[in-house]
């Protein structure tokens, strides 16, 4: 074989090969890649926001619909009245003036209390206040 | 095989009826001489297998973005060439070391190759253009291999015309003094 030291004197023809049939099968192994790749995008996309987002609001919504039907008691209205009558009432009894109720009681029984409150700013005996 | 331009690929690629029988078109055009300017740049059959599958990989998932500034054709070589580097680069020895410097892994390679056909002289042919730095590797690889115009190869490495004549040239002289010294 003729041994050359000039580069235009090669051939310049491929010296590497390949197995047999590797470019067909190269092929399918290509294809075979990009089609698992286009599954993957495919399930990608499917997994997008403009999917997420809709899903998860259709899923909390049922989340509190749910919620509430479970714990909706009819009675708790009335319950929650009462409470709030009650509430008012306290606080009405609490502020009032007491001076307006004195309005209410007879005679007798004011200058009464007048009588006690003097007996019990001197220290009396208390048996005496009773009888 | 009815003939298509790169237009008319580009567009059916975007149609998801026609979106697999224009990427088989291309596999079916390019394929070969992509998997050899990949061989020539890695050597190993296997790993030039790989690298190839990768490069059709990148190209079904950006065709969609390719503008069509350059042709199809150097747009795929130039994802080819930068996946063999990337592939270089990941297998060196070690970190620092520079990609110019992995040819004595790739004569290894070569000396271990199952896959080569040719004769002494061409495979020290091949020694000697291994012995090249990486840019001159590919230049003279593209040029004198692939009868490449420099505006490709231009387009491909991102060099100038000037520079790539200037690295084909000094390959070869490094290439003609290694084949007269060894």
């Amino acid at each position: 074989m003729k041994q050359t030291n000039n580069i235009e004197q090669f051939d310049k023809k491929q010296s590497f090969i390949v197995p047999e049939n590797y470019f067909s099968k190269l092929k399918s192994d290509i294809q075979f890649k990009t089609e698992n790749l286009e599954s993957k995008i495919g399930f990608k996309n499917y997994l997008s926001i403009k999917t997420i987002v809709p899903v998860l609001a259709s899923v909390f919504l049922l989340l509190i619909t749910f919620n509430y039907v479970k714990t909706f008691d009819p009675k708790s209205d009335n319950v929650l009245s009462e409470e709030i009558y009650t509430e008012f009432v306290e606080f009405e009894i609490e502020n009032i003036d007491e001076e307006y109720l004195f309005e209410f009681l007879p005679d007798e029984e004011y200058a009464f209390s007048d009588e006690i409150e003097y007996l019990i700013d001197n220290n009396t005996d208390y048996d005496l206040i009773i009888k | 095989m009815k003939k298509y331009t790169d237009h008319d690929l580009l567009i059916m690629f975007k149609s998801i009826e026609k979106k697999n029988y224009a990427f088989n078109y291309i596999i079916n055009l390019y394929q070969e001489r992509i998997y050899w300017h990949i061989r020539k740049i890695l050597i190993s059959h296997e790993d030039s297998n790989d690298v190839t599958q990768n490069t059709f990989i990148k190209v079904f998932e950006n065709l969609i973005k390719f503008k069509g500034e350059s042709k199809i054709y150097t747009w795929i070589y130039k994802i080819a060439t930068n996946e063999s580097l990337s592939f270089l680069k990941k297998n060196r020895k070690y970190f620092f070391e520079s990609i110019d410097n992995v040819s004595s892994s790739l004569m290894t390679n070569l000396k271990s190759e199952n896959y080569f056909d040719g004769n002494e002289g061409e495979k020290k042919l091949q020694k000697a253009i291994l012995t090249l730095p990486i840019k001159q590797r590919l230049t003279f690889n593209m040029k004198y291999f692939d009868n490449m115009k420099y505006k490709q190869i231009s387009q491909i490495l991102g060099t100038s015309v000037g520079a790539l004549k200037a690295n084909y040239h000094h390959a070869k002289n490094k290439i003609q003094k290694y084949l007269k010294e060894n």
